[in-house]
């Protein structure tokens, strides 16, 4: 009985009343502007590392640091967000930018606090120190206890301010109708800037409350706090008591975890993390589904280039790969291999995310799934048969995965997918017994008909090969009418779905075919690195994928390819700059940057290219033109 | 107390747009205090954008608007409706996703009232509003959503009514209703700007009415004067 005692209230005071701030925060920002803030934790960490500054760092006594943390710091930080970016989303932003612009902002916030602080592990004091008190033989920190008040009244305010105040009703308005609100007095900007302060306000408490529990870090913090995700989805975006119970129950859940579960094994080990992940899955397949107005997308896409030129194109950069490849060095031949593989799993991405409309957060997951099952498959067997078992494990996988996912839309589509993809990274990649006991699996290169691909040479022209395949399969589904399907469903799925068409189907053979494309790419990703890891498949690097893509175009082959070079010469650009934390640090904060800046565009830099590049083209093309001498043609009708 | 002569509500040679089409091209008319205009014309006409102009929702690209004689030219729509403009717009100008209680506390930014007396206002002119004060109010029929939006021209006391194609997508009972509660306001005094597709409802009610169409004013005059004309200004032949 003490036992469970003891572990409820760690489930409550540790995990739950945390989880509550955090996710009652979320969903009141969700509430007040409509967008769903993947940062949200993110800005949280951000606010614990301002407060390790003043409070650890400066020395500052408890109250000052706190109080210029939350009341001074946050609610501008708030402001600044909304001014900056927020209040521009609102306006005409389609689902799909919303969640990159945030997604952008996560990575960009997680890689500014790298570039201040750098990657060293720290910690934070509870509050009170270590002062306890004993109930009942119980020992109970004031760290706990205040944790728990805290959330307790979090939860009463948020709720008083939304049902009895003018202000609370006017939040809610701005979302509704900001139009409608400026005509009745009401200041749109000055509410979304309030309520975006209030939204930083209680993202920074939870992060504070948080941190001395774990080590003040920007991957601990950034994913516990994705934990409140779940807990905001069980109150469906809406409810506040809903996600205050979602989060005590989740913490609870995982207190037991900890308490009853045999502690050696790997699986469990990985569970009580994992389980926030788990919750969230599970509340996304059985919450009813509430249909999110939808705008239509509307933004020229250029048409498919013949199919004559893409076999040309095609053939002369295979062509072109042979000599060129033998013109290189090896760290060459290796940095293009590497965007050549990276702009495969780009356009596996392209599929789905530029032409279907189907955010996903995984995709490096099934990269992964390809790579370890061919690592994990005998090594007697042969190549080609290996890679056939590999992508096929992958596609089945993808389909298992889109079962559920594909009922869910938007925000909850992208959230589904990022739960997978976390316990995938916990679950899979991270665990040692799939892992051999190690923390890395050989992964072999191709040899087919003899032939042993082994060379940085040879490989690079395999690769070449595969993602010229791929951008040819891209065309292919354009150019079909299962490409013009996507893109129906991409810009209107209530049309598709009056016209009678099966979105389930649909979307099922999308995302079957993308993880396919995805897997047999991790194959080569794998052989690429002769070793992989959880490093390689962690759910940031589906992310930066997935905004890199965004930047450069998410709807193109051009796009693809510049983004997977991007992708690849950033990291080593980075680490030739010897600023401490500098070279980590840059990456996430220049992906996060653009993407922010780029998200209203989908065709990215590679159509702006395009674009600015046209009247050049034709320029060219008139001057070749064959001079044509015209008929004079009679007038038609006689001049009166 | 506004001065006889200078008229309360005042455009000249209004142009405007959005994102560079031209919907008005140069509109000038003057709204005398306590009367009623009623602004006709086809789909299209630049009528809701005028509105828009006057409710500095949208500003002008050249031209000015001016209030008792005061330029407000360029004013935001939140100083004008603080200062005693009410606009009620096309398409039910409430919060879908708030209840009827809440809609009318909205309402409390504009002048001094409580929310209470608010409330107490609506419900005295739509008592069907009263039994639905925790309803969202977007579940109400159309006719009760306008009723909604309505009420704020009656308990707020604005100075300058605009009404937006009050009639849309609304059965002709709830219309006529509707209706006579503006013509009963504009007995009290206060000065209103009515835009209809519709031209019988407004004709009857109107002291004045301006014929718009394709961004222009067409026709000026008493609503018998305009009756007569009214057929060749729609179909564009007013201007010969």
């Amino acid at each position: 009985m003490e036992k469970f005692l003891v572990f409820l209230i760690i489930g409550i005071a540790n995990y739950g009343a945390v989880y509550a701030i955090s996710a009652t925060g979320l969903v009141v920002s969700y509430i007040t502007s409509g967008i769903f803030n993947f940062a949200h934790g993110a800005i949280g960490m951000f606010l614990a590392f301002v407060y390790w500054e003043l409070h650890v760092n400066q020395h500052w006594s408890t109250l000052p640091a706190l109080v210029v943390t939350l009341l001074v710091i946050a609610p501008l930080l708030g402001v600044l967000l909304d001014v900056l970016v927020m209040r521009r989303l609102v306006a005409n932003a389609s689902v799909a930018t919303k969640l990159v612009v945030t997604l952008a902002l996560l990575l960009a916030f997680q890689g500014l606090v790298l570039a201040i602080w750098g990657i060293k592990l720290r910690t934070t004091p509870q509050f009170f120190e270590d002062r306890s008190y004993t109930i009942g033989g119980l020992n109970i920190s004031y760290h706990q206890t205040i944790t728990v008040l805290t959330a307790g009244a979090v939860a009463f305010a948020m709720r008083a301010l939304f049902r009895h105040t003018r202000l609370g009703v006017a939040m809610r308005a701005v979302v509704d109708n900001p139009e409608i609100c400026a005509i009745k007095g009401v200041s749109p900007n000055q509410v979304t800037a309030a309520s975006w302060a209030l939204g930083s306000m209680l993202a920074g408490l939870a992060a504070i409350l948080i941190a001395p529990g774990l080590n003040l870090e920007v991957n601990t913090l950034s994913l516990l706090v994705v934990a409140a995700y779940s807990c905001a989805v069980v109150g469906r975006l809406q409810s506040l008591p809903l996600t205050f119970a979602g989060a005590l129950a989740l913490g609870v859940g995982q207190g037991m975890i900890q308490g009853y579960l045999p502690s050696g094994n790997e699986f469990v080990s990985h569970l009580r993390p994992s389980l926030p992940f788990v919750l969230l899955f599970f509340a996304l397949l059985v919450r009813r589904e509430i249909r999110l107005p939808e705008r239509i997308r509307t933004h020229a896409e250029p048409a498919p280039p013949p199919l004559r030129t893409t076999l040309l194109v095609s053939a002369v950069a295979i062509a072109a790969a042979i000599p060129l490849s033998g013109m290189l060095s090896d760290y060459q031949r290796i940095i293009g291999s590497k965007t050549l593989v990276f702009a495969a799993v780009v356009l596996s991405l392209v599929l789905l995310t530029g032409l279907s409309g189907q955010v996903s957060l995984m995709q490096l997951s099934f990269v992964g799934i390809g790579a370890v099952t061919l690592a994990k498959l005998p090594d007697g067997m042969p190549y080609i048969l290996a890679l056939v078992i590999s992508t096929a494990v992958a596609g089945g996988v993808g389909l298992i995965v889109a079962l559920p996912a594909i009922r869910l839309r938007g925000i909850y589509l992208a959230l589904s997918t990022l739960a997978f993809a976390i316990l995938m990274d916990d679950l899979v990649f991270g665990n040692r017994s799939v892992l051999g006991g190690g923390t890395t699996l050989a992964v072999p290169r191709p040899s087919f008909l003899g032939l042993h691909f082994d060379s940085e040479r040879s490989f690079m022209v395999v690769v070449a090969v595969v993602a010229v395949i791929y951008a040819n399969i891209f065309l292919i589904v354009r150019r079909s009418n299962f490409g013009r399907t996507l893109a129906a469903m991409r810009d209107s799925p209530n049309a598709c779905q009056m016209l009678g068409m099966n979105l389930t189907a649909i979307k099922l053979r999308v995302f079957g075919l993308s993880a396919l494309m995805a897997g047999a790419a991790g194959t080569l990703v794998g052989g690429l690195q002769a070793r992989v890891g959880q490093l390689d498949f962690l759910w940031q690097r589906s992310l930066s994928v997935l905004l890199v893509g965004t930047i450069f175009g998410i709807t193109s082959v051009s796009g693809a390819f510049i983004g997977a070079l991007f992708f690849v010469v950033l990291p080593e650009l980075a680490n030739k700059t010897d600023a401490a934390g500098g070279a980590l640090a840059i990456q996430p904060l220049v992906i996060g940057l653009l993407a922010m800046a780029t998200a209203r565009r989908p065709e990215g830099i590679a159509g702006q290219l395009r674009f600015r590049l046209r009247p050049l083209l034709g320029r060219v093309r008139a001057f070749s033109a064959p001079d044509i001498e015209l008929p004079e043609l009679e007038p038609a009708v006689a001049q009166s | 107390m506004p001065k006889a002569d200078v008229p309360l509500l005042e455009l000249r040679s209004i142009r405007a747009g959005y994102d560079g089409v031209e919907a008005l091209y140069g509109i000038d008319f003057s709204v005398q205090a306590g009367s009623l205009v009623g602004i006709l014309g086809p789909n299209g006409a630049g009528k809701s954008t005028t509105l828009k102009v006057i409710s500095g929702l949208l500003r002008p690209t050249s031209g000015s608007v001016l209030l008792e004689g005061q330029d407000v030219t360029g004013v935001s729509a939140v100083q004008l409706a603080r200062a005693g403009v009410c606009l009620i717009p096309e398409g039910r100008g409430i919060f879908p996703n708030l209840t009827v209680r809440e809609n009318v506390l909205m309402d409390s930014y504009t002048n001094g009232r409580t929310p209470a007396e608010l409330e107490e206002v609506a419900y005295a002119r739509f008592p069907v509003l009263a039994g639905r004060r925790q309803q969202v109010a977007g579940t109400l029929s159309g006719g009760e959503q306008q009723m909604l939006s309505l009420s704020r021209a009656l308990s707020t006391d604005p100075a300058l009514i605009l009404l937006d194609e009050l009639s849309m997508g609304l059965a002709p009972l709830v219309v006529e209703q509707l209706f006579k509660i503006v013509r009963e306001l504009t007995e009290t005094g206060v000065t209103t700007v009515v835009v209809e597709q519709f031209a019988d409802v407004v004709l009857d009610i109107a002291d004045e009415v301006v014929v718009m169409s394709h961004g222009r004013v067409r026709l000026r005059g008493a609503p018998k004067r305009v009756r007569k004309e009214l057929h060749a200004a729609y179909l564009g032949k007013a201007a010969h």
